[in-house]
């Protein structure tokens, strides 16, 4: 509670309770980066990268399918993991402009495990962890495409309208802006 | 050629047999070190199903990753009607957003605590 005598004294409860989701946020991601490199190790779908490792927490990733509509693609996502992780999932960006039903063109991202506030069981859990989030990305690009719970609405209607319009457009978008 | 094959061989197994027994005979003569004491070890641990914190990945047994930065005696396990188990300080701050049991995805009602 907000109380201006502790304050005064020089006490910030909220602060400190900052500090220690901070510090414990930062251990749990330390726990994580050993499972990330080995897994990045086994496959050229994606790569991780840590621009600075005392700011374990913002991380850049890179997407490059190898089959399907978007193979031959490079998309580049900013990953940044809040204070209140692992209570709060990461929040995710794609930095590359891309033709995509559940990424638009502002790089918000729909994918069911980003979602904080999820009623069914595919939602943020405190259970997951941030190679699972990397594995929705990759995946988003193949199996997870969702026409029918589309971000990107008019990507959505032009794909029951006309397939061949929308790979095109898609491809178009990657020689352009990958 | 057969002939030959025998004469060529017989001199090396002449050769390694007795250096066999050199190294045996050498090894109970002069070992490098004796065995004076041992010290046996034992290590054990609750025979539970789930023994680590699903939300903090820290052993059940152990204090939770927040009161381990923050000392608090009241670091405590919660048992679920579903069976699964947490540190109580984790369940507290997770059940407040969504009040479900993240490994099961059942509504989460606490069946007892460690304390």
């Amino acid at each position: 509670m907000f109380n201006l005598q502790n304050r005064i004294n020089g006490n910030d409860d909220d602060r400190q309770y900052l500090e220690t989701r901070i510090a414990v946020r930062d251990k749990l991601l330390a726990q994580e980066m050993k499972d990330l490199e080995s897994s990045l190790r086994q496959q050229k779908l994606w790569n991780l990268q840590v621009p600075s490792t005392s700011r374990l927490h913002e991380l850049d990733l890179t997407v490059t399918p190898q089959e399907g509509i978007y193979k031959g693609g490079v998309f580049r996502f900013k990953i940044t993991v809040p204070p209140e992780y692992n209570n709060m999932p990461p929040i995710v960006k794609c930095l590359t402009r891309v033709w995509h039903p559940n990424i638009n063109e502002d790089g918000s991202i729909c994918l069911s495990i980003l979602r904080q506030n999820s009623l069914d069981q595919f939602g943020w859990r405190p259970t997951r962890n941030l190679l699972e989030v990397v594995h929705g990305l990759v995946a988003l690009f193949t199996d997870l495409i969702d026409f029918d719970d589309a971000l990107n609405i008019q990507a959505a209607q032009q794909w029951t309208q006309n397939r061949d319009a929308f790979k095109h457009r898609a491809r178009e978008y990657i020689q352009r802006y990958c | 050629m057969s002939t030959t094959n025998d004469s060529a061989e017989s001199p090396m197994q002449e050769e390694s047999g007795s250096s066999q027994k050199q190294k045996t005979s050498n090894s109970t003569e002069n070992r490098p070190f004796t065995l004076k004491k041992w010290n046996a070890l034992a290590i054990w641990a609750w025979d539970v199903e789930c023994d680590t914190c699903a939300i903090c990945r820290v052993h059940l047994m152990e204090e939770c990753l927040r009161c381990q930065s923050e000392p608090n005696a009241d670091c405590c396990v919660v048992w679920g009607d579903c069976n699964h188990s947490f540190h109580l300080c984790c369940m507290t701050q997770w059940i407040r957003q969504n009040n479900r049991c993240p490994l099961c995805q059942k509504d989460w009602v606490v069946s007892r605590t460690s304390k």
